[in-house]
């Protein structure tokens, strides 16, 4: 029965409580996006086994893993929960080959059935040359391809990955990324994604929960969440405008619109971002004018105490941060129009 | 730092060691067998009290670890040995002032904890393969004299352990933790009660020599003592302590 | 300072030259091959062998109490635990045989019992020497775990490995090196105990008489004998120390 993750996890510590609920289906990846502290390696590591539930219950499948009322606890090795740990934890001791067939291995795979399956996923990973080679001699990337392919080759239940790229250089994050995304598509139960980086849970996730303080602060799908932040937090971080372009010679095309860029030397599909606060808003065409300006119309007022944040119109839809004194004197409101400005040193680009 | 200072400190700190005891007393210094540690400790106070300027320094062991000591140049003024054959390399060695005089013979007995729990009644029975038995080392003089009371007896027993010194021997009998031993007679008296002796009919007897030694810091003192322990004082104490006094 | 050290290294040295010259190199063939060398090398073998791997056996499950579970009264344990490292070890022999004497507070039952005695046996050498040396593989290891993120043993067990599993696979492994010194450690110092098993055990070539018991009563009766023995224990610790050199000389 793929009935897929339900649980509500409630953790108490001296000074924090953790309490979520989360839900994924069978198939489906959930990004839980938080700032350090807010309880995401207590969840991660409630949901594993390796801390205790103080209230609630987990239920994976039907089957329950954790719940202190009925007094049902199961110990990590018999949950099937997969974990891609933050610092992957590879074993320097084994090699390569020996760290992906260990799950099999602890799960009473005869030896010679545990090494076919280790071949295969390092096959699948495109890690086959490494398999005698010990981890702490790989690159990054290939070390977190070998961390993914030791969960998996344990068949879990579950899926969860805590931080998966955050320990992987810049150049090679895309990349590995797209390889995640497409084995997070072939791996058929729950999926749960910790990030901090915003940019990963838009990429790979289909909905997004903001943990905050321990709780749940907004769930939703990555434009739900991007367009209608409900705390400072997420709009700082996840109101980021976030495009899809492609880039040459120092510009960069997003939705039909061309910016330029600093980097003149990426080329081709690319990410693109551009922080709310980089953006200047200015009644009339500005002086000495920056390359990226264009005329539009703000659409939407949103106030958050000493700051605003306006949706502007075409030709180039855009969340900007403003104070609220900017817009008292400017006295901006839906309808009103204005010019926008962007330094090319703010243009965000990452390619795919 | 210099390396003199250190040194000089160093040699300070050893020399100070080395002394101890009350200050401004002079110091003689008894190396003593060690089945003579509880009558040497009688005579030391018996000494002290005629002379109390002058404080004695028992130093007990094995006599064969006292002589060692003696021929490596430890600064002793007496030596008093369990038997003759340690006093003799000593005096070999041309260590020993004048002649070495015997001041007590010992012999052994078969010494047995509180109770006798093995229930052994004389020489025969330690031949019996179940007994713990325990003996002196061959190396210090109660295992050569007990090696002769077998020889002489016809007996070849089995040992349990060769205890390095005769005082580890009479602890462990005392704990019962042997069933018996062979002992100086004097350990079961100054055992008083912990073990009981029963006596061996073969005539083995050790002499017990001592002597000024040459390398003496306090010859007068040296002497002092020798003369206290062959008086009719000391002779009294070893008397009481089980010795024979020739 | 370099003429202090310079004390300091004749005050630690010149003993061992001490010691050399007086070594019949000659005879040491003959001397090494007598019986009561050759019995007490194979008693030392066997006690410090078995020492060594009852420290395995029971130490490490100490050291794992030590290092991760968390109870009242676990410093006052180590306290106990290590206690034989500082304990003069004639002060441990008395106290075995109290203990495990035939008097003793658990020997007198085993005797009565099974008919058992522990002193003046080659078993007494082991418990002795055991006493003595395990503190230095609990200690050892002790520390190794302490140094070891637990989180490796949580992610095998997310892969399905049991506690022993956990334990076989990532956790001896991972501690290995400091295991292996540990043990040298032990068995080294099991070969050189002293006071606690003369106290304890007694001294009976070929039962109970190890390398320096056997050292310590020749001494005084056969000079050539005792300072033959005493080069194969200088030998033996020089080989322990080279082996153990990668891991303490590389130390911080």
């Amino acid at each position: 029965m793929r009935s897929g993750l339900d649980a509500r996890c409630v953790v108490v510590r001296d000074d924090f409580v953790l309490d979520v609920e989360l839900r994924i289906a069978a198939g489906e990846t959930v990004a839980v996006l938080g700032p350090n502290g807010s309880g995401k390696t207590t969840l991660v590591e409630s949901l594993a086994g390796i801390v205790a539930l103080d209230r609630g219950r987990i239920a994976l499948d039907g089957r329950v893993l954790d719940d202190p009322t009925a007094g049902v606890f199961v110990p990590p090795e018999a949950r099937r929960v997969g974990v891609v740990f933050q610092d992957l934890l590879l074993f320097d001791h084994l090699t390569v080959a020996e760290n992906v067939a260990f799950g099999p291995r602890a799960r009473r795979r005869r030896r010679a059935e545990a090494a076919r399956l280790a071949d295969e996923w390092l096959g699948r990973l495109g890690l086959a040359e490494f398999a005698e080679r010990r981890p702490r001699d790989l690159s990054g990337g290939e070390r977190q391809r070998v961390a993914l392919a030791r969960a998996l080759a344990a068949e879990p239940d579950l899926l969860l990955l805590d931080e998966p790229l955050a320990a992987v250089d810049a150049t090679t994050r895309g990349a590995l990324r797209r390889i995640l995304a497409d084995h997070l598509e072939g791996f058929p139960g729950p999926r749960l994604l910790i990030t901090h980086d915003p940019t990963d849970a838009f990429l790979l996730a289909d909905r997004i929960c903001i943990l905050e303080g321990g709780s749940v602060t907004q769930v939703g799908a990555a434009d739900e969440i991007r367009l209608g932040p409900r705390s400072r937090y997420v709009a700082d971080l996840v109101g980021v405008n976030f495009w899809l372009g492609e880039a040459a010679d120092g510009t960069v095309v997003v939705a039909g619109h061309r910016l330029s860029m600093a980097d003149r030397a990426v080329r081709g599909p690319v990410y693109v971002t551009v922080h709310p606060r980089a953006v200047a808003v200015y009644p009339a065409r500005p002086e000495g004018s920056p390359r990226n300006t264009w005329e539009t119309v703000v659409t939407r007022v949103e106030p958050h105490g000493e700051r605003v944040r306006l949706q502007t119109g075409p030709p180039l839809p855009l969340t900007v941060e403003v104070t609220a004194g900017a817009v008292a004197a400017l006295g901006l409101e839906p309808g009103s129009r204005v010019w926008m400005s962007v330094k090319a040193t703010e243009i965000g680009v990452e390619g795919i | 730092m210099s390396a003199r200072t250190i040194l000089i400190g160093a040699v300070l700190v050893v020399a100070v060691a080395a002394c101890g005891g009350t200050e401004a007393s002079r110091q003689v210094v008894v190396s003593a067998a060690s089945s003579l540690v509880d009558v040497f400790g009688a005579i030391e106070r018996s000494f002290e009290e005629a002379h109390p300027d002058v404080d004695v320094v028992l130093n007990v062991g094995a006599s064969s670890t006292l002589r060692e000591q003696i021929l490596a140049g430890a600064p002793v003024d007496v030596y008093a040995s369990a038997d003759l054959a340690n006093m003799a390399a000593v005096a070999d060695a041309g260590l020993v002032e004048g002649r070495s005089v015997v001041f007590a013979r010992n012999r052994l007995q078969i010494a047995v904890p509180a109770g006798n729990p093995a229930r052994v009644e004389g020489l025969a029975d330690l031949d019996r393969a179940e007994l713990l038995l325990g003996v002196c080392d061959p190396a210090v003089p109660c295992g050569v004299l007990a090696e002769q009371v077998f020889a002489a007896a016809g007996l070849e027993p089995s040992v349990d352990t060769w205890e390095p010194n005769v005082r580890a021997l009479l602890t462990k009998l005392r704990d019962g933790e042997l069933d018996a031993g062979v002992v100086y007679v004097t350990d079961v008296v100054a055992a008083s009660g912990e073990v009981e002796g029963i006596d061996i009919p073969v005539a083995v007897t050790t002499s017990y020599p001592i002597a000024v030694l040459t390398g003496a810091s306090e010859p007068d003192l040296a002497r002092a003592f020798v003369e206290w322990v062959l008086s009719d004082e000391g002779r009294a104490v070893l008397d009481r302590f089980g010795f024979e006094v020739p | 300072m370099a003429a202090a050290a310079a004390v300091g290294v004749s005050l630690l040295v010149a003993p061992l030259i001490g010691l050399l010259t007086r070594v019949p190199w000659a005879e040491l063939g003959t001397l090494l091959t007598s019986e009561v060398a050759v019995d007490a090398l194979r008693i030392s073998s066997i006690a410090s062998a078995a020492a060594a791997l009852i420290a395995v056996v029971v130490g490490v499950p100490v050291a794992w109490v030590l290092a991760r579970v968390d109870f009242p009264g676990r410093s006052l344990l180590r306290g106990l635990v290590l206690l034989p490292l500082v304990l003069p070890p004639v002060v441990g022999g008395a106290a075995l045989l109290f203990t495990f004497g035939r008097r003793g507070l658990l020997g007198e039952p085993l005797h009565r019992l099974t008919g058992i005695v522990l002193p003046f046996s080659t078993g007494g050498v082991i418990l002795a020497v055991t006493f003595v040396s395990m503190p230095f593989l609990i200690v050892t290891v002790e520390g190794a775990l302490r140094s070891l993120d637990p989180r490796y043993e949580g992610a095998a067990a997310s892969l399905g490995a049991g506690r022993w599993t956990v334990l076989r696979r990532v956790t001896l492994p991972m501690i290995g090196p400091s295991l292996a010194s540990g043990l040298i450690l032990t068995w080294a110092r099991a070969l050189g105990e002293f006071g606690a098993t003369i106290a304890f055990a007694g001294n009976l070539p070929g039962r109970t008489q190890t390398l320096p018991l056997a050292i310590f009563v020749q001494l005084e009766s056969d000079r050539d004998a005792a300072v033959a023995l005493s080069v194969v224990m200088v030998a033996i610790s020089l080989a322990v120390l080279v082996v153990l050199r990668d891991r303490w000389w590389r130390a911080p």
